[in-house]
């Protein structure tokens, strides 16, 4: 049913947690899920180069309205463990393979930060499933925009924090990933035999907010 | 096999003229082919504005190229009608429906330029189908930039030149084609009955795509999935439910992944606004053709969309078309014949309401 034909008070189809499941049936693990570091997000607060997303950038002001009112619903969700695994209960899942809220790449940063916005994450991420390891397990971000930085972040979650894989952006804070510079990253991620989980924050030639007129 | 990788002198697969087919097994009919109008082209030359195409601005070195290299190589294709007549004789095509080379829309012309252009451009595809009106219709276009005198061109095409439809691009000048003041050029069309073939020209905003010739791989299917998305959610589709809007390319990417638009209209007010109806409902409205590649591709959309709405299409003489359309839909193993001859040529006759010859397969 269309949202806007929705009776007044009625369940918004399509919002989390969704209907029961038991588990036991299957084993099932969940590959794209995505986790909050509030942390990470006060770090880059006001800083402009790091906080333009095309999500925002290229909407109209009632999307971006209403993404902030998602945005402020889905916040316990995007934080809390204990209420992200009330979820999984529910829905029957097992396993929840967790990356970064997309935003929270930073790739947009520069080195220093980006190295420092990714240790938090995979420190919250890798916090999360050391208090829950049957249910958790993280894929981490490395700030791709320093490849040296990323590759040295990659061995750190792989060695230390027991990562199986990471999150990546479908693009640098606009360079395409098949920049000669990135290799090294896919490389080594290669090499570590980690999963690379891509995702995309948005359309970077999305320029024009989209104004739709009135009927 | 990659194209770096043929033997010198082999075959180019992929360019026109196909493999051979015996007309008369099928009645065919190509709802896809292009026709360069030079004169036309002669007009907005040195015109900064009216020439400028995605296709060129977002291409590497390489890529311009090899685009020289093949606009030569065409040329005769797109001009000449004795060689476009000897091609299809040898691939098994009984009708073309000509459309205007996808640059010739001309869209950021001026109006004057724009109503002059496709005045010319419409007159040679006329003058191609008086000549062999059992062979060719066409497909013309109009200044959409300019509404009014779209709409006057529009009456032109369909009184006095016999057009059964027109071409269009996914986008005017970077301007989406639900805005309002198109509104009345949508609304003329579907009155007339007339077949609307939307072809994209690269994508308007392809920084990105420049190489790897991804400006057209990627952008031209993206600009129609784009342009599609608007027609629905601006509410185009819903004001004119009768529109016959045949879409290149399979319709672009959003017919394989129409799931997500539905999912967004029950999820977010700001994609419901100007629909009444789930948005896939109108997708089902649409027409695709088959320049599509692969069985699988062909089978699902048949399969999703009904054989009635997907048309037989070459993108002749380009290089990214499809140089044996027969063989494919043939080959498509998941189709039966009955299908098969509504994809052939059929859905394209009743679309274009041209008269089944008796003796047709």
């Amino acid at each position: 049913m269309l949202f806007k034909c929705l009776p007044p008070g009625a369940e918004i189809p399509g919002r989390f947690p969704g209907p029961v499941h038991a588990r036991g049936k299957w084993f099932t693990i969940d590959i794209h899920c995505h986790v909050r570091s509030d942390k990470a997000a006060a770090m880059v607060e006001g800083n402009a180069a790091v906080s333009h997303w095309f999500l925002e950038t290229a909407a109209n002001e009632q999307s971006r309205r209403i993404n902030r009112e998602n945005g402020a619903r889905t916040r316990l969700q995007g934080s809390s463990p204990e209420k992200r695994i009330e979820d999984m209960d529910r829905m029957g899942i097992e396993i929840q393979a967790i990356s970064p809220a997309p935003r929270q790449t930073y790739y947009g940063a520069d080195p220093d930060l980006g190295r420092e916005a990714s240790r938090a994450i995979n420190d919250f991420i890798a916090e999360i499933c050391g208090r829950y390891p049957d249910r958790f397990v993280g894929l981490g971000t490395v700030p791709f925009q320093a490849p040296e930085l990323a590759v040295a972040e990659l061995e750190r979650l792989h060695k230390s924090l027991g990562f199986r894989g990471i999150e990546i952006m479908t693009h640098v804070a606009g360079e395409d990933l098949s920049a000669e510079r990135f290799r090294k990253i896919f490389a080594r991620c290669e090499e570590l035999g980690l999963v690379v989980f891509m995702h995309p924050d948005g359309f970077t030639e999305a320029a024009s907010p989209i104004t739709i007129l009135p009927m | 096999m990659l194209f770096k990788c043929l033997p010198p002198g082999a075959p180019i697969p992929g360019r026109f003229p196909g493999p051979v087919h015996a007309r008369g097994k099928w009645l065919t009919v190509d709802i896809h082919c292009h026709v360069l109008t030079p004169q036309a082209a002669e007009m907005v030359a040195g015109n900064a504005a009216a020439t400028r195409h995605p296709r060129e601005v977002y291409a590497n070195e390489r890529t311009r190229e090899v685009n020289r290299q093949q606009a030569e190589r065409n040329r005769i294709q797109s001009t000449s009608v004795e060689k476009r007549l000897e091609d299809m004789d040898r691939m098994g095509i009984d009708i073309q429906a000509i459309s205007p080379s996808p640059n010739q829309t001309y869209y950021s012309a001026d109006p004057e330029l724009g109503i002059a252009t496709a005045r010319i451009v419409n007159d040679n595809l006329a003058e191609i189908v008086g000549r062999h009106p059992d062979r060719f219709t066409a497909l013309g276009t109009v200044p959409f930039q300019a509404p009014d005198l779209a709409i006057a061109e529009l009456d032109r095409l369909h009184k006095s030149l016999g057009f059964r439809g027109i071409e269009i691009a996914t986008n005017v000048a970077g301007e989406d084609l639900s805005a309002e003041r198109f509104r009345k050029i949508f609304a003329r069309v579907e009155e007339l009955g007339m077949l609307i073939f939307m072809h994209p020209t690269g994508f308007p905003e392809a920084r990105r795509f420049a190489d790897h010739y991804l400006v057209n791989v990627i952008g031209n299917p993206l600009d129609s999935t784009v342009a599609v998305h608007h027609l629905i959610f601006g509410g185009v589709l819903h004001a004119h439910p009768n529109l016959k809007l045949v879409i290149a390319h399979g319709g672009g990417y959003l017919p394989a992944y129409s799931g997500r638009i539905d999912h967004a209209a029950s999820a977010r007010p700001d994609c419901c606004e100007q629909i009444h109806r789930m948005p896939t409902e109108y997708l089902k409205q649409l027409y695709f053709d088959t320049i599509v590649f692969t069985h699988h591709q062909l089978e699902y959309l048949v399969d999703q969309y009904g054989a009635d709405h997907v048309l037989m299409g070459t993108d002749y003489p380009a290089d990214m078309g499809e140089v044996d359309p027969i063989g494919f839909v043939e080959g498509a193993a998941g189709l039966d014949d009955a299908e098969r001859r509504a994809i052939l040529g059929r859905n394209a006759a009743r679309l274009l309401n041209i008269e089944i010859p008796a003796a047709a397969g």
